[in-house]
């Protein structure tokens, strides 16, 4: 069939090969792309604001697809419930700045007006618990939920993961309450590049979640690439059976995985908490649902893929925002994954091809 | 004894049938008012047997089957309503085309009965223009489509009172006072049957029941023909089953198709019920939830997923909302008042998740699992998948 | 054998859950007050969605009637008056369900002792509502729907007249209708020399309709209206709407909606990108109103307007200050944005039924019914207003109030009858 072709094949062998729906498609994306440039040109520096908005937001999106596309990758399950570990991140970071836990006062409160070091210190803690604290959720619910259902039908832990979602988010009510909660304002709001112009605002708390996620993902990317043990999850992520003939532990492996996955969820809830000054105990779910939206979008299993599919997300929704009208954002990005995927059946860069060391075919 | 065979088989679903027959009567005579209830979960067991022909028979992961739900729905606010004030036009309708003060209602409003084949065949079609170019996705690419289209659809009819200036679905604010279904040449006597009220669920409850009978009988027609053979085929292998001359795609969206059907007549019934439709009953958490009741209660198992459908909303309209007040007849009782004054409702979505959990930790293949699958699952896996099911539901 | 242990197991679970489900149907509902001799006794039911974000605002309101009950010991007059809670939201949806609303609507429609109903909180489940309620002639009082066209004409030319099959009247709330509130926020912006206004609302029923009758109040004043849009309550932050109104520039940004659809992030976004509330003025309606508010929105909260449809507890009567005080005396909780109108209709239902009892020697929802809509010059905690004959407050004054200090400071009083 055309579509197998397709995925061995490059780009232009793709469209080649490819039937009349994808034509159409890649015709809308064409057609989508020149009225956005048109509008661009028209006012160059609100184009290149909003971009920078998008890619921001994109960034953290990025963080929580990651967590998607590597328990994807290796056990083929939609962890729906890695939304609402993402938004405890966020409510264990808060805790930690607040510096009061189950009504005992360890330290006060960091806030705006604390010492700079100490801030900086608050803004570490706060990463490393949230990082912490969520993969070792993480790997509890794949202990209990997931790891006894790992021979049952494929469906029945994607239930298992829909019960998880609802328990988490239902411990985010009790812990916090139904309304937006701030947090303490640490990161500066003030223009980053004050210095050099006025038309163009970049500011600190942009950059800072620039600053933090670049290290994170090339972490990632070293630990899965070069170390031992992502090696391991690779050869698990190709073939179960085989990696345990091998000697290699696929149970440690898994739990492994999760344990990742729940620590760049950890990070997304504090930078996202830093960031935007609020959270609320249902922030998971659509931040969730983008992020899937993004795994997929470029090509589920690849982590490289996850990233780009992220920041396309943000980026859509801002000019989206901007050009369309906020109403409609959201078919917007819908209708873009939609016919991305009419498209290229494996998602932008191909499905797996990193987890598994290359080669985006799978069966 | 095969003639015994065959009788002991039929008589749990004629037991079952007759049970469902005399309930809201028993329920009249109990004072139970459950009838209200029993209506809302026929319209999702109907909603779940129409997934499971797409999710059990076929082995379609769909994410967002709350759109033929909504589009069904949309369809009898539309053709039933005063919704488009622009023209007035009756055909048949039941309900009484004039208001109170004398003056012709002005808007679309068409028997109910037209419109439910309308509401099934517009579902129809909007699931083969959907699956048509999409189909050909594999496993979970195909799910993250479908729930695209359930995001998109309800979307949509939140923003659709303003297309272009043209007010097409009334926004967020939906379409109400929808007319009631009803038989109007009916004699006098049967005046509850003419135009169904409020007051009288019993012409409710007897349509929704046609409508699930309706849709089980389809639902075993189906598994049993040659496209339920084709269906169990592609679900166990898609290249064993395009070898073996299957049109993939072809196949694939006439289960689709059928499916939207269903979820059509669900939600074409489903507004006449409430009277009123808004974009946000149609919500992502909807389509998780009828895939939870075909998956809890036994994929492509028929019985097992309209348990799966009763115990889910069972747990949601009953259970959890009762809970609340044994606890605290358990606090007075035992003169504690942490129970007695316990905000149970608080937990809800808690104890919601912990009972997907634990249900699905006991029976990983549902309460009542397909017996083929099962046996996929425990016997052994070289098994040729491609063996007609055999099952008790026939 | 050990699958088929399970398999019982299961069962067992299964049969007990439903026995006890069946006993506690069975066994709800039944009047539990004494029958002190020839007392006659009634029942009123309030329905508001008591699961998911909306739960704490309703709780206070469930608060407020329990308190209201309790200040006349459960008596209205000569009459005992038993209280139920219903809740019409599902665990499932996170929020109000428009079956459970249809549901207990029909319920309490074929139940005779209840004469009253408070209730509800969200317009769409009034929509619901009302028709079923309407054909069983029970009146129903709501502290919380604004939606216009549920009582009186609105651009829907079938409106209000579709909820109403039998023609009569049963519905009547506490709360001025959107079109007060909206002309009111028109008001004072051009009082404060606005020319152009941004709108955005959260896609609700009640943001949405209220920015409506905002758009239309501020036309007809000369108010230039830049655009319009609706977010979406679980963005994760509103940057990129706030770079594209930055863009277009506008005196000031009026927000229509409620403080769960993320106002706290809306304005920190505003204020960050736009500028602050002094440079561009930031209007929300009573849906922001709220403690939730301030905290969500923290510093940017500074300076903002707000509208409210009645006076605010320090500038209430006596009356209205004593509640909040004894409120908080109970309950220990501030009060919310709503519970002053939901104690406002407990009480005017329990002088309803009063009044009926002494009119009529026994109490009907008829009669409840007709003297609800006769309550006139009621001296409430929102001030001294009567029922209209679309069941609407005659209130017209509303107050206007800014946040100075981190604290909603009243500002002006705006009377919208000019």
């Amino acid at each position: 069939m055309s579509m197998v072709e397709a995925k061995q094949g490059g780009l232009l062998d793709s469209v080649r090969s490819s039937s009349w729906q994808s034509r159409i498609a890649v015709a809308v994306v064409a057609v989508l792309v020149v009225v956005l440039l048109f509008q661009a040109a028209q006012d160059p520096a609100q184009f290149v604001s909003q971009l920078l908005v998008g890619i921001t937001n994109g960034a953290i999106i990025a963080l929580i697809a990651l967590g998607y596309t590597l328990v994807y990758g290796i056990v083929e399950l939609i962890n729906f419930a890695h939304g609402d570990n993402f938004m405890l991140g966020s409510f264990v970071g808060l805790t930690v700045l607040s510096g009061t836990f189950l009504g005992l006062g360890f330290f006060a409160p960091i806030g705006g007006d604390s010492g700079a070091a100490l801030q900086i210190v608050g803004v570490v803690f706060a990463l490393v618990a949230a990082m912490a604290i969520c993969g070792l959720i993480n790997v509890g619910i794949e202990r209990i939920a997931y790891k006894p259902l790992r021979n049952a039908p494929r469906l029945a832990v994607l239930i298992t993961a829909i019960g998880m979602s609802f328990i988490l988010q239902n411990i985010g009510l009790v812990w916090k309450g139904a309304s937006q909660i701030p947090f303490p304002s640490l990161i500066p709001d003030g223009n980053a590049l004050g210095a050099f112009t006025d038309a163009l605002v970049y500011r600190w708390k942009d950059l800072f979640i620039i600053l933090v996620t670049i290290p994170l993902l090339l972490a990632l990317s070293y630990f899965v690439q070069r170390t031992k043990q992502g090696k391991a999850m690779r050869a698990v992520a190709q073939d179960k059976e085989a990696a345990a003939m091998m000697g290699i532990n696929v149970d440690r492996t898994i739990a492994v995985t999760f344990l990742l996955g729940g620590i760049l969820a950890g990070a997304a809830g504090v930078m996202f908490g830093l960031f935007n000054g609020t959270t609320v105990f249902n922030v998971g779910f659509r931040q969730g649902l983008f992020a899937f939206t993004a795994a997929v979008l470029g090509g589920i299993g690849n982590l490289t893929g996850a990233v780009v599919g992220g920041i396309l997300i943000g980026v859509i929704g801002a000019m989206s925002d901007q050009y369309v009208g906020v109403r409609w954002t959201e078919i917007m990005i819908f209708t873009v994954l939609i016919l991305v995927l009419v498209f290229r059946p494996q998602g932008l860069l191909g499905d797996r091809s990193s987890v598994q060391g290359g080669g985006g075919e799978r069966t | 004894m095969r003639g015994d065979a065959r009788l002991n088989k039929l008589a749990l679903p004629v037991g079952l049938i007759l049970l469902a027959l005399v309930f809201p009567f028993v329920d009249d005579a109990l004072g139970t008012n459950l009838t209200f209830s029993a209506i809302v979960v026929a319209v999702f067991v109907m909603l779940a047997l129409g997934l499971n022909i797409v999710v059990g028979f076929a082995g379609l992961l769909d994410l967002g089957f709350v759109a033929f739900y909504a589009l069904g729905a949309y369809v009898v606010g539309w053709l039933a309503s005063s919704h488009f004030q622009q023209v007035s036009f009756s055909f048949l309708s039941a309900a009484n085309t004039t208001t109170v003060s004398g003056v012709e209602k002005p808007g679309i409003h068409i028997s109910f009965w037209i419109i439910l084949i309308l509401a099934g065949a517009f579902a129809a079609l909007c699931g083969v223009i959907i699956g048509a170019p999409t189909l050909r996705l594999r496993g979970d690419y195909l799910a993250i489509v479908t729930l695209g289209f359930g995001e998109i659809i309800p979307q949509f009819f939140e923003n659709g009172n303003n297309i272009f200036g043209f007010n097409l679905t009334n926004g967020v604010v939906g379409i109400k006072a929808i007319d009631s279904p009803g038989f109007p040449f009916l004699p006098d006597a049967l005046d509850d049957w003419q135009r169904f009220t409020t007051s009288n669920l019993n012409p409710w409850y007897f349509t929704i029941l046609a409508l699930v009978l309706i849709t089980i009988f389809v639902n075993i027609r189906l598994r049993d023909s040659r496209l339920g053979r084709a269906w169990i085929a592609v679900r166990e292998d898609e290249t064993a089953a395009a070898a073996m001359g299957i049109n993939l795609v072809t196949t694939k969206l006439w289960a689709y198709a059928l499916g939207a059907v269903f979820g059509g007549l669900a939600g074409a019934f489903y507004g006449a019920f409430i009277k009123s439709i808004f974009p946000t009953s149609f919500s992502f958490n909807v389509s998780i939830l009828i895939l939870c009741m075909v998956i809890l209660g036994g994929m492509g198992n028929i019985y097992g997923v309209i348990l799966g459908a009763i115990v889910l909303q069972g747990i949601n309209f009953y259970l959890l909302p009762q809970v609340n007040e044994w606890v605290h007849a358990i606090g007075d009782a035992t003169g504690s008042a942490l129970l007695a004054e316990a905000d149970i409702p608080r937990y809800n979505f808690f104890l919601f998740g912990l009972l997907l959990v634990i249900m699905m930790l006991l029976r990983p293949e549902g309460i009542i699992p397909n017996r083929q699958r099962a046996e996929e699952l425990h016997g052994g896996e070289e098994e040729d998948a491609s063996v007609p099911e055999v099952s008790r539901a026939g | 054998m050990s699958r088929r242990r399970r398999k019982m197991g299961m069962l067992a679970v299964l049969g007990i859950a439903s026995a006890l489900m069946i006993a506690g149907c069975g066994g709800g509902g039944q009047g539990e007050g004494e029958e002190g001799g020839d007392q006659p006794t009634v029942t009123i039911v309030s329905d508001l969605p008591l699961q998911g974000s909306s739960r704490p605002q309703n709780e206070t309101i469930v608060n407020a009637i329990k308190l209201a009950l309790e200040q006349r010991d459960n008596m209205a007059g000569d009459v005992r008056v038993n209280y139920t809670s219903q809740d019409n939201a599902t665990a499932q949806a996170g929020q109000w369900d428009e079956a459970k609303c249809a549901e207990n609507a029909q319920t309490a429609a074929q139940d005779e002792e209840i004469v009253a109903w408070i209730g509800p909180f969200n317009s769409g489940c009034a929509a619901v509502e009302i028709p079923i309620l309407n054909e069983a002639g029970l009146g129903m009082v709501s502290p919380a729907n604004t939606l216009l066209g549920l009582t009186k004409p609105s651009p829907d030319p079938t409106e209000p007249d579709k909820y109403y099959p039998t023609g009569e009247r049963n519905y009547l709330r506490v709360i001025p209708a959107d079109d007060k509130q909206g002309r009111a926020g028109a008001l004072w912006l051009d009082d404060e020399g606005v020319e152009s206004v941004f709108i955005i609302d959260d896609r609700q029923v009640y943001g949405q309709g209220l920015a409506d009758q905002f758009e239309q109040n501020a036309e007809e004043l000369g108010i230039e209206v830049l655009g319009r849009e609706g977010i979406d309550g679980t963005a994760s932050n509103y940057r990129s709407l706030m770079t594209r109104i930055a863009d277009e520039q506008p005196d000031a940004i009026y927000y229509g909606g409620i403080t769960q659809n993320n106002a706290g992030q809306l304005i920190r976004d505003k204020v960050s990108i736009v500028g602050d509330n002094e440079e561009v003025i930031f209007m929300g309606p009573d849906g922001i109103f709220e403690e939730a508010f301030l905290e969500a929105a923290g510093e940017s909260a500074e300076g903002a307007y707000v509208t409210f449809g009645g006076l605010p507890p320090e500038k209430l009567s006596e009356e209205g200050q004593a509640f909040v005080e004894e409120y908080r005396d109970t309950y220990g909780g501030d009060v919310e944005a709503y519970t002053a109108y939901g104690y406002e209709a407990a009480n005017v239902v329990l002088d309803a039924i009063e009044r009926a009892y002494d009119e009529n020697g026994e109490v009907t929802r008829e009669g409840v019914l007709e003297q609800l809509f006769a309550t006139e010059d009621y001296e409430g905690v929102l001030g001294t207003w009567s029922f209209d004959e679309d069941g609407d407050t005659t209130l017209t004054e509303l107050s206007g109030q800014r946040i100075e200090g981190g604290e909603f400071t009243f500002d002006r009083t705006i009377d919208i009858s000019e």
